[in-house]
């Protein structure tokens, strides 16, 4: 199970630069973020800061509620034990070869015998696919398998929350995708909390559960990745279309009047791609526990989104997740064999959803579910083409953690911040 | 951290930079004892910097003996004390010139070796990667790397005290006509056993410095590919000054503390 982890106000210059400035977001538990940002935005800064490896100026972030940039070094690293880091190019140990350098963190942590390290060594080297590779050293391998290997090493320990510093720079496209179904399905497997910081729009759109983008030296938005992939932010829109009209430019942001002359002239074409459906799990590997959860606390939330990013959130559920959170008439859902794609828009609310309605669910008809509707999934898998995880689960898990979840805190991280213009 | 205001005003980069080196050396002192101690580490490096100094330091400690012999032979002719040759070129060796030899040496080529090393590592984040994976890349790398120059400089220090000596005692013997008893006498008449202790005292604090100002600089290269060699160049230099200033220090503190000895 992993952490939560929560920036408040978090600000960090070098010398008389700032990078960026009271950074405010929480990664949830077990959940995939991303964050996005064009190249010299401070990702990579952000992420030291969070491990504590650079002291901010301002702000904390709070693990286990120890405040990372203000405790004492012992504590420090009890906490850094919590963490799995995959650095941009690996990191490894150049004068150790692969096996020690993954056997290093057990080695060091554990007193685990040498057996039970060439056991967990080996797990996690077929996990990242570098079986027959022990014994060569990091300058003889490529940049792709230096990363995976790093990836091996920052798993070894079974971290809480695992960071990653542009897993997909450097790779070529199908590699990426193999790393991203690997992260997929890694979440699944430990549901350890993740951030992935990227400037790969294709790992953005399908991998995360929850998208910040990092600009103009702060944080521009963070939240479900519907709301920024569904923004109508000239700077998310440009970042995501990958187009050079718009307020970020080559160095740094552009005045205002040539980006105000720039999106005229576009005119019709603007708007971010369309959304598209997240990666799934592999076959055989059990379900992500962090999709329900996030799927509640979305819901509960589903006010405070923009109308587009509801629409696009709505749209995304299957017809049992849209009984289950009311937002269709239980006849239209009992009869699944229907169209899968029907027109969602003459359900949806216009105005703010039933917040109470959806937070307080009807325990029982859920509880009473799983075992038909899992049998009833398992022969129409075409009811919800665009999201193949299998709908009703066994909700033990998120069940206990629900209080917490959707309790009455508030969710900094729906704060949308815009630039001052 | 809540930030303490960085006051700015001329010379405060220097004086951080001082402080940090300082932080540094307390660190390596205050980790020495941690367990556990890495040994495998502590041998290599040693074995390193034994490997990179010793010809060096003894091809430098022959002339070095021999320069101080003969420009002391013929003052001393001058004056007719030429029976005190030995004994001054001895002590001249054994207190000034052998630690110092000793510690340049350590410096340039093992601290150079050091500095690049750990510098290379920290560019290619594996000390960041070291620290977030919970280890302390002070008690891991740089306590071993200390310990090692201070031995190695220890160790050296009798050597080049060897060399030198035989080499002053084969200039104003052989080339200068001294006579072997006279060199002897003095020798014994005026040096002391305190005067080893002292040199080796010496050479394990500039061995010290030397690790620690190294590690120091490798730890905290300026920014980009240059960064490194600059590291790397800086640490010889900022190691040399020091030296000097200690070393002048602990003569100073010793010729209080232990009068040179009367005839």
């Amino acid at each position: 199970m992993g952490v939560e982890v929560a920036v408040e106000g978090l600000s960090k210059s070098f010398g008389s630069q700032n990078i960026w400035s009271d950074v405010t977001l929480t990664l949830p538990t077990g959940e995939i973020s991303v964050l996005l940002g064009p190249s010299g935005t401070g990702k990579s800064v952000f992420l030291k800061a969070l491990v504590g490896l650079l002291s901010p100026e301002h702000g904390k972030v709070l693990i286990n509620g120890v405040d990372v940039c203000d405790c004492s070094e012992s504590k420090l690293y009890e906490v850094r034990k919590l963490f799995g880091v995959l650095f941009q190019d690996g990191a490894l140990f150049g004068s150790m070869n692969l096996y020690d350098n993954i056997a290093f963190p057990l080695r060091e942590h554990t007193s685990k015998g040498e057996t039970e390290v060439r056991r967990i060594v080996q797990e996690k080297m077929e996990m990242v696919g570098l079986v027959g590779s022990e014994t060569k050293l990091p300058g003889e391998i490529s940049g792709g398998m230096k990363k995976r290997a790093g990836l091996a090493r920052a798993l070894v320990l079974d971290p809480e929350i695992i960071l990653f510093d542009e897993p997909d720079s450097g790779l070529d496209p199908v590699r990426t995708a193999y790393l991203n179904q690997l992260i997929v399905d890694l979440n699944a497997q430990t549901d350890a909390t993740f951030l992935i910081v990227t400037h790969d729009i294709n790992t953005a759109r399908t991998v995360p559960d929850n998208i910040g983008m990092l600009y103009r030296r702060h944080l521009a938005m963070f939240g479900p990745r519907e709301m920024l992939l569904t923004s109508t932010e000239p700077a998310v829109e440009q970042f995501l279309n990958g187009r050079r009209a718009g307020p970020i430019g080559m160095s740094e942001e552009k005045d205002s009047g040539q980006t105000a002359a720039e999106l005229a002239e576009l005119g019709e074409d603007r708007g971010v791609p369309e959304i598209i459906p997240q990666l799934g799990i592999s076959p055989g590997v059990p379900e992500r526990a962090a999709v329900w959860r996030r799927q509640d606390r979305v819901m509960a939330n589903l006010d405070t989104l923009d109308p587009g990013a509801r629409q696009a959130v709505v749209n995304s559920l299957t017809p049992r997740e849209r009984e289950r959170y009311g937002l269709a008439e239980p006849s239209a859902s009992a009869a699944p064999g229907g169209s899968g794609t029907e027109t969602v828009s003459g359900t949806l609310p216009t105005d703010a959803l039933p917040t109470d309605r959806i937070a307080t669910l009807p325990e029982q008809s859920t509880a009473d579910t799983p075992p038909e509707g899992a049998a009833a999934d398992d022969q129409l898998p075409s009811a919800a083409p665009e999201r193949p995880r299998p709908t009703p689960h066994p909700r033990a898990a998120p069940e206990n953690s629900e209080p917490e979840t959707v309790g009455g805190r508030k969710r900094r991280w729906f704060s949308r911040k815009r630039g001052e213009r | 951290m809540s930030a303490p205001t960085r006051t700015n005003f001329p010379g405060a980069g220097a004086l951080r930079e001082t402080g940090r080196l300082f932080a540094l050396g307390l660190d390596v002192i205050r980790l020495l004892p941690k367990r556990p101690f890495q040994f495998r580490e502590f041998i290599q490096q040693c074995w390193f910097i034994a490997g990179v100094t010793i010809m060096p330091t003894a091809l430098v400690a022959i002339p070095f003996g021999a320069v101080i012999a003969l420009q002391l032979g013929s003052l001393t002719e001058q004056l007719g004390a030429q029976s005190f040759t030995g004994a001054a070129s001895v002590l001249a060796i054994i207190q000034q010139a052998s630690p110092i030899v000793t510690a340049l040496l350590i410096s340039g080529a093992g601290g150079s070796a050091i500095c690049a090393d750990l510098g290379s590592r920290k560019i290619r984040d594996e000390i960041d990667a070291m620290e977030v994976l919970g280890v302390s890349p002070v008690q891991r790398l740089v306590v071993p790397r200390v310990l090692s120059a201070m031995l190695v400089a220890v160790l050296l220090n009798g050597m080049v005290s060897v060399v030198g000596v035989l080499g002053g005692y084969f200039f104003n013997v052989i080339l200068q006509g001294g006579t072997p008893g006279a060199y002897m006498a003095s020798f014994g008449a005026l040096a002391r056993l305190s005067d080893v202790w002292i040199g080796e005292f010496k050479a394990l604090i500039f061995g010290f410095i030397a690790g620690v100002v190294a590690a120091h600089r490798g730890l905290n290269p300026p920014p980009g590919p240059k960064g490194v060699g600059e590291a790397v160049n800086q640490s010889v230099v900022v190691t040399f000054l020091l030296l000097f200033a200690v070393n002048f220090i602990i003569t100073l503190l010793y010729l209080q503390i232990f009068p040179a000895q009367r005839l």
